[in-house]
């Protein structure tokens, strides 16, 4: 089963990624070399589990951008204040 | 040896607290009362004491001076008209830090702007009325921030979340600040109940990286929350979002700070030393939201998860000073606390904040010998459980739950080779080297074995070799078919 995953942080040689949704969201603690090159803090990734152990991973470059729009405006309105009117 | 020697004399004895109370046997295990070591809070390279004796009291005459001594200045020995109260700033509203008996020659270094109090040598504050003689001599520079008036209890408690950052602030007057909220389901919200909070006036995240972030939305929710403060750095997971759609609900004021910033909690205010400024670089810990507090005689530094280039950059800034209690930088990794930021905050107190046994090995030995070396008393929440520290301004106390300081353990002994015999006569130990046959195929040209453990470049020897699929090590990142290339 592919879920989407998203990079929370590196941490040296480890990644913390937090993968499925909603009730099924959970933390999980795999190593860099696991995931594709050219992954960042932030990059969204379709991943295939088994248990703690990657089967595959592949970035989702729509997903991290769609992510990226979508958390931006959502700051920029606090920045802004427009959520105390 | 700042921090631990109780010099003789009832002045500095008086400044000092050496007479306050030892803990009771029974007490010590989870509650140590200590004096208030900190005392160049304001005056870090100012002599200790500098008080001259009355034997060396110059009386001003009017007798002409001789042509000998013509040269020399004699200024009238500045002493205490009646009995005074020392105070840790200028005015009564600063924690009363000695006395002074009547006549007791001082030495005054600095006067506040309006001149109505006198700061001696030592860092403590009289009345100027209560002062004969006294020189005319310049404000004094406080800085970075004026040592806050500090009435009643500071309460720091830094929150077992487990493998995370939760630290609560709360001052004698009923203000609140929460720094970071551990992972989802902390149960963060619950403790700040348990601890009596009912809103908070401030909720700092350090930074938006899970383990700082993931407990704050249930904590905005479910308590009012005044203000959040940011490092400005964005990031895109679940837990950020959720973080930013728990502020705009409960329309609580959100604002990036950076150096130089000042962030008040009722009548005391964080410095905020660090990031350097809010434009997002994607560095999410190197940004970190480094706060200090200073409470009277007491200094509080919660360092987030910044890094060693974040503390160089403070230290090359000049923001850095002796700190009493010390949040370490990023769980104890060895990506923060280097020597040089250590030897320049000098911790009496250092809590790092780990879960145990977690995955990333925090804290790291080479940041716990690192905190030994510059004398610091090291707590961290896997070890203690939650630990809090309180200060009345002049004296702290540090309780945990469970356990007490971290004893230090010798480094392990490497025997230095004897400079008296630099030939020594060696000894040839003839062992057999065993063939390797667990050599990856995938690297035909060279031996490396297969993984476990996964090996990176830097850690063999060989360069620019033939890479065959599937290339387990993943030496070849362009496909070229060459690993590792120079």
């Amino acid at each position: 089963m592919t879920e989407k995953a998203a990079i929370d942080r590196f941490e040296e040689k480890m990644v913390v990624l937090i993968i499925g949704e909603g009730e099924a969201e959970r933390q999980v603690i795999v190593p860099k070399k696991s995931l594709p090159r050219g992954v960042r803090e932030g990059t969204w990734l379709q991943v295939e589990m088994d248990a703690d152990r990657v089967v595959s991973a592949v970035i989702d470059t729509e997903e991290t951008m769609r992510a990226k729009q979508r958390i931006l405006d959502k700051l920029e309105r606090l920045r802004r204040g427009e959520h105390l009117e | 040896m700042r921090r631990l020697v109780c010099v003789a004399g009832f002045l500095v004895a008086s400044l000092l607290g050496c007479g306050s109370p030892t803990p009771t046997p029974d007490a010590v295990a989870t509650e140590a009362v200590i004096a208030h070591k900190i005392f160049a809070t304001l005056t870090a390279s100012a002599p200790r004491v500098a008080i001259t004796p009355p034997s060396a009291t110059v009386k001003p005459t009017d007798t002409p001076l001789s042509p000998d001594l013509a040269t020399f200045t004699v200024t009238p020995v500045a002493v205490t008209v009646r009995g005074a109260n020392l105070r840790a700033g200028p005015g009564t509203s600063y924690a009363k830090v000695g006395s002074l008996p009547q006549g007791q020659p001082v030495q005054v270094v600095a006067r506040n702007a309006a001149g109505d109090w006198l700061q001696l040598a030592d860092g403590s504050w009289i009345f100027a009325e209560l002062v004969a003689n006294a020189p005319n001599v310049s404000v004094a520079q406080l800085s970075p921030t004026e040592a806050a008036p500090a009435t009643g209890t500071l309460t720091v408690t830094f929150i077992d979340v487990g493998q995370g950052d939760s630290i609560l602030i709360q001052t004698a007057d009923g203000h609140a600040a929460l720094i970071d909220g551990g992972n989802p389901g902390s149960g963060v919200l619950a403790k700040l109940r348990q601890a009596g909070v009912q809103k908070l006036d401030l909720v700092v995240v350090s930074h938006p990286h899970s383990d700082h972030i993931g407990g704050l939305p249930e904590v905005i929710k479910g308590i009012p929350v005044a203000q959040v403060v940011a490092s400005g750095q964005p990031h895109t997971t679940p837990d950020y979002e959720r973080l930013l759609d728990a502020i705009a609900g409960a329309k609580a004021q959100y604002t990036e700070v950076k150096r130089g910033d000042k962030l008040a909690l009722g009548g005391i205010a964080f410095d905020v030393l660090s990031p350097e400024r809010t434009q997002p670089t994607g560095d999410l810990n190197h940004n970190s939201v480094v706060l200090r507090l200073t409470y009277g005689r007491s200094v509080f530094q919660f360092e987030g998860d910044a890094d060693a280039a974040a503390e160089s950059s403070m230290r090359a800034a000049g923001l850095l000073g002796i700190v009493t209690v010390l949040k370490v930088g990023h769980h104890g990794s060895r990506t923060a606390s280097s020597p040089a930021f250590l030897a320049a905050v000098q911790p009496v107190i250092a809590v790092y904040s780990a879960g145990a046994g977690n995955d990333y090995g925090h804290p790291h030995q080479q940041t716990i010998q690192a905190l030994q070396a510059v004398g610091a008393q090291i707590y961290g929440t896997d070890r203690n459980g939650s630990v809090t520290v309180t200060s009345d301004g002049s004296t702290y106390r540090v309780s945990t739950e469970k356990g007490g300081p971290m004893q230090k353990v010798a480094a392990t002994a490497v025997p230095i080779p004897s400079r008296a015999n630099p030939m020594p006569v060696p000894t040839v130990v003839t062992t057999p080297v065993p063939a390797r046959t667990d050599c990856d195929r995938a690297y035909p040209d060279v031996c490396i074995p297969s993984p476990p453990p996964d090996l990176d470049c830097p850690e063999i020897p060989y360069r620019n070799f033939r890479v065959l699929p599937p290339d387990p090590h993943r030496f070849d990142g362009d496909h070229d078919g060459i690993g590792c290339e120079s």
